[in-house]
């Protein structure tokens, strides 16, 4: 017991000079370093709409494109190649028809639908990255 | 440093300024661990660095349970493990074969004789032969100055196991030293 007291005495004294070591001087900004480094490997890119989204816009256009094909194709019935064309449109616009849409409001509707696909064509492509960081 | 802590939620909110200011308070014994234990600088470097990496990112997961210092320690010591066992160095092997055992009262009268400059040589000199896992926890327990239960914490083990480790860590380094007070040894310290 007493030489155990003894050695602890001795370990006191002997590391009582001990002192810590330092690290380069550029340690700090090294870590720094590593960690953008590793963060900026780490970003995610996301498209800014996301595929759902435009897949909708995208089914919205096509419906919108039947139905204006379809009054158009109404409109010039005596023609028997767009009869024709009419009576190969989709039952859906063959359906849709059936609603009394104004060839004002169908150019409206088609203008609109062209002007949310350019836009969102163009909106994707600026900003098409959104990025999200995660520690 | 205590009334100095990093702000934790500020580097959760990804202010690197205060981050800096973490690695800063903790990087010498982060380092000095890393040193001892790897016995190597460029390696020691590394770990430290690793274990910094590691810190900030499992910032989120410290719940303040123990002190800051005693969790990064932890990581330290971990990532110090880890790495030597990744490059497969003994942890227990001693560089120094077949020691005999020594009398505490000699080394004493030695050292007395010996200025504080050579004592501080002497105990990096003595350290670096001691295996990672008792350098590690003899630096923690004098320079840092860690309780025995901080110590079970940071080398997850208990307060008895860092009882008994320690006391086998001071007679194999009390061994080493005598070993280095050698005549032909003392001479050379001049």
């Amino acid at each position: 017991m007493d030489d155990q007291k003894e050695l602890e005495e001795l370990m006191e004294k002997i590391f009582e000079v001990d002192q810590l070591d330092v690290p380069p001087s550029n340690f700090t900004y090294s870590v720094l370093n590593r960690l953008a480094v590793e963060r900026k490997e780490k970003l995610i890119y996301s498209p800014l709409l996301p595929k759902w989204l435009l897949v909708i816009i995208g089914v919205f256009i096509l419906i919108l494109t039947y139905v204006v094909l379809g009054v158009f194709a109404v409109d010039s019935a005596e023609s028997s190649y767009n009869l024709s064309f009419y009576e190969a449109t989709s039952w859906l616009s063959h359906s849709l028809v059936k609603i009394d849409i104004s060839n004002v409001l169908g150019y409206s509707l088609l203008a609109m639908g062209l002007m949310i696909c350019v836009q969102a064509f163009v909106i994707n492509k600026r900003y098409g990255t959104r990025t999200t960081a995660s520690i | 440093m205590k009334d100095d802590q990093p702000d934790i939620a500020a580097i959760l909110s990804g202010d690197t300024q205060e981050f800096s200011r973490l690695v800063d308070s903790y990087k010498n014994v982060v380092f000095t661990v890393a040193l001892r234990m790897m016995k190597n600088r460029e390696e020691a470097e590394e770990v430290a660095q690793d274990t910094f990496i590691k810190v900030y990112k499992s910032l989120l997961q410290f719940k303040g349970d123990s002190k800051l210092s005693t969790w990064i320690y932890r990581i330290t010591y971990n990532t110090c493990l880890d790495r030597l066992k990744k490059i497969k160095k003994d942890l227990n092997k001693l560089a120094i074969e077949d020691i005999q055992g020594f009398e505490i009262k000699s080394v004493d009268d030695a050292l007395e004789g010996m200025v504080k400059s050579e004592r501080a040589i002497l105990v990096r000199k003595c350290i670096e032969k001691l295996p990672p896992k008792d350098a590690a926890l003899m630096t923690l327990f004098y320079l840092e100055e860690k309780s025995l239960a901080e110590l079970g914490e940071i080398l997850t083990m208990s307060e008895n196991s860092v009882k008994v480790g320690l006391f086998r860590a001071r007679g194999r380094f009390g061994k080493i030293v005598k070993q280095y007070l050698e005549p032909e040894t003392i001479e050379n310290y001049g």
